[in-house]
């Protein structure tokens, strides 16, 4: 049997959670009227050319004397081949001791040519019709009171990737860059300023995925 | 932290392992190193000018690498900054990623390593996010 305090605890505490569920319901409404439809009925075809990157390059050495290439060594990572340029980034296919190939980006003719590296650890492994590009655009800001935002595109794509949009904060389309040859590369000096997230698009315009990605 | 499913705990473990081996290379190589695991954006660690709130950070110093992973949960955002800018990228849940100072500020500036919760409320689920970075 109850006593009196203990039912009123448990009265005030089915209430709060009544509200929090209450509240986490029409948060994700909310969510859901600004977040793209995703693609999900694809053909055989199309999941095939999602889970390919066509591109093979040609292999480079990096600075044998650079303190990053003995430490890429030491981490596994072995090959590099380029597999792209576009505007003046360059865009490379590193092979790693996991078994999965990852995949880097940087300014054409600099010293060191990766900006970034980014592996896929988990499933949904790049390239797959889940994870259909490995973004490395320029994402920052330049104040505090200042969101987030994309201030260049770029980064590689599944030969089914047609090209990459970029939302303004109303999911409104407001520049569209092509994939050409698994990479696309849109340069700071052509990017609005309120893109504040991608959609990677098929021919027919279908969207397959956008980042921000939700999980 | 729970996890949602079981098929997310796993990856988590797969996800961890793939850093770890990651992760063994800097201290050895590195003349200095730094680093931070935690969850996103409850467990920010009080040290950035940016999006406090949402952020962990490192001390500021001339970093010249970021090695970041998401392990799951939501996309991060992966890099530097000082307190004027902070520059990076978006990182998905189960990638990983080396980012080189050089190629977002001028290099050898003082900046700080960060990880940040998406900061972007249309596009950000009301989720979390398991990180770990290091920078050298």
């Amino acid at each position: 049997m109850l006593n009196t305090s203990t039912r009123a605890r448990l009265a005030l505490f089915a209430g709060l959670a009544t509200l929090a569920t209450l509240i986490a319901v029409a948060a994700a409404g909310a969510l859901g009227n600004s977040t793209p439809k995703i693609a999900t009925h694809l053909t055989t075809a199309e999941r095939v050319s999602l889970a390919r990157v066509s591109a093979t390059g040609s292999p480079i050495q990096l600075p044998s004397t650079d303190v990053r290439t003995t430490r890429l060594r030491a981490a596994g990572f072995s090959n590099v081949t380029k597999i792209g340029t576009a505007g003046n980034a360059s865009f490379f296919r590193v092979v790693s001791s996991s078994g999965r190939d990852c995949y880097g980006s940087g300014r054409t003719g600099a010293a060191w040519p990766f900006a970034a590296i980014i592996c896929s650890t988990a499933a949904p492994y790049f390239p797959s019709a889940a994870n259909p590009i490995l973004d490395q655009s320029l994402v920052g800001a330049d104040s505090p009171s200042e969101g987030l935002h994309f201030m260049s595109l770029q980064g590689v794509a599944a030969d089914g990737v047609a090209a990459i949009q970029g939302l303004d904060p109303d999911g409104n389309t407001v520049v569209t860059t092509p994939v050409a040859a698994n990479v696309y590369y849109e340069p700071a000096a052509k990017m609005p300023s309120n893109v504040v997230a991608i959609e990677a698009v098929d021919a027919s315009g279908n969207v397959l995925t956008t980042l921000p990605r939700h999980s | 932290m729970l996890l949602r499913t079981r098929g997310a705990q796993v990856r988590l473990v797969c996800a961890s392992i793939a850093v770890a081996g990651l992760a063994g290379f800097a201290p050895a190589i590195a003349s200095a190193s730094w680093g931070w695991t935690g969850v996103l954006p409850s467990g920010h660690n009080g040290a950035c000018p940016f999006y406090n709130g949402d952020s962990s950070c490192s001390p500021s110093s001339s970093w010249s690498q970021n090695n970041v992973a998401d392990q799951g949960g939501d996309t991060v955002h992966a890099g530097f900054e000082n307190s004027s800018a902070i520059r990076g990228i978006y990182l998905p849940e189960y990638d990983s990623d080396i980012l080189y100072e050089s190629s977002y500020f001028s290099s050898g500036a003082s900046v700080q390593g960060e990880m940040s919760w998406c900061v972007s409320p249309s596009y950000c689920s009301l989720g979390y996010s398991s990180v770990w970075f290091q920078v050298s």
